[in-house]
């Protein structure tokens, strides 16, 4: 099976997550993710893609390149943007089960579903300005032999 | 901004509960809804408070922070009784629950009745 691309260019306006959320759901779906597997990376994207929006860009407006590429073993979402350089990934507070709810910050929920529903979240910074953000989910037999070596 | 429908309708149990019903998916372009209809029925007195996700079919970390912030305003009242409970959520969103650790917390019930005599 070759690689096969799709793109999506986007403002960034918070009422475009929708959209974006609508373009990888088709792409998932036309790969044959399962419903869990497509759910976990729309939730991803949906999550990075409003950090580039509130945190990138802020009150500036500029454009969200949105690449998919899938292959015989994996989903790699690729998202570029020409925001202000930042790691939106390392923004990630240790959040413990018991922990009252009123003792907890309410930010770096998004960070976390993003690692949690991808099996490998990248930040490069890009060498012209802005921020390149990849996104990976394995598919099919290697998603199992990941999943598997991470129990043992 | 994405917009959500919000309807509140007050149950009588062993005490009044309001509950808030939700339609619409709950993301960061639409859960500004949520936090003001929440805030503006607690300010108006509300203590015992179910959100009906019945209608919910998509939430994203907007909406866990919307529900940290109805939690916390709740509990910050009073009253020892204040607290807020979920109603029909997803099995997408009871999933995420279990990640962020709400489920702990927040207790979640299929049935509108068992909610409200829950308080």
């Amino acid at each position: 099976m070759g690689v096969k691309s799709s793109s999506l260019k986007v403002q960034s306006d918070l009422d475009n997550l929708a959209l974006i959320r609508s373009f990888i759901e088709q792409v998932a779906e036309e790969i044959g993710l399962s419903s869990l597997a497509i759910s976990g990376i729309r939730l991803a994207v949906d999550e990075a893609c409003a950090n580039i929006i509130i945190h990138g860009y802020g009150s500036e407006r500029g454009d969200i390149d949105i690449t998919v590429s899938t292959g015989a073993n994996e989903m790699v979402v690729i998202l570029d943007d020409n925001a202000h350089q930042y790691d939106s990934l390392q923004e990630t507070p240790a959040i413990s089960r018991n922990t009252p709810l009123s003792d907890r910050l309410p930010g770096g929920m998004g960070v976390m579903l993003i690692k949690q529903n991808t099996d490998r979240a990248k930040y490069l910074a890009r060498a012209g300005g802005g921020n390149r953000l990849i996104l990976t989910c394995f598919l099919g037999d290697i998603a199992e032999l990941v999943n598997s070596a991470d129990i043992l | 901004m994405g917009e959500l429908n919000i309807r509140v309708s007050q149950m009588e149990g062993k005490l009044p509960v309001s509950v808030l019903h939700v339609s619409g998916d709950i993301d960061a372009s639409s859960h500004q809804d949520l936090d003001n209809k929440a805030i503006e029925i607690i300010e108006a007195g509300a203590q015992h408070v179910i959100l009906d996700l019945t209608d919910v079919s998509y939430m994203s970390s907007a909406g866990f922070r919307s529900m940290h912030k109805i939690h916390v305003a709740l509990q910050a009242s009073a009253s020892e009784t204040a607290c807020l409970k979920l109603l029909k959520p997803s099995e997408e969103i009871r999933r995420l629950m279990k990640t962020i650790g709400f489920d702990v917390h927040i207790s979640i019930y299929d049935d509108l009745t068992r909610a409200v005599d829950a308080f």
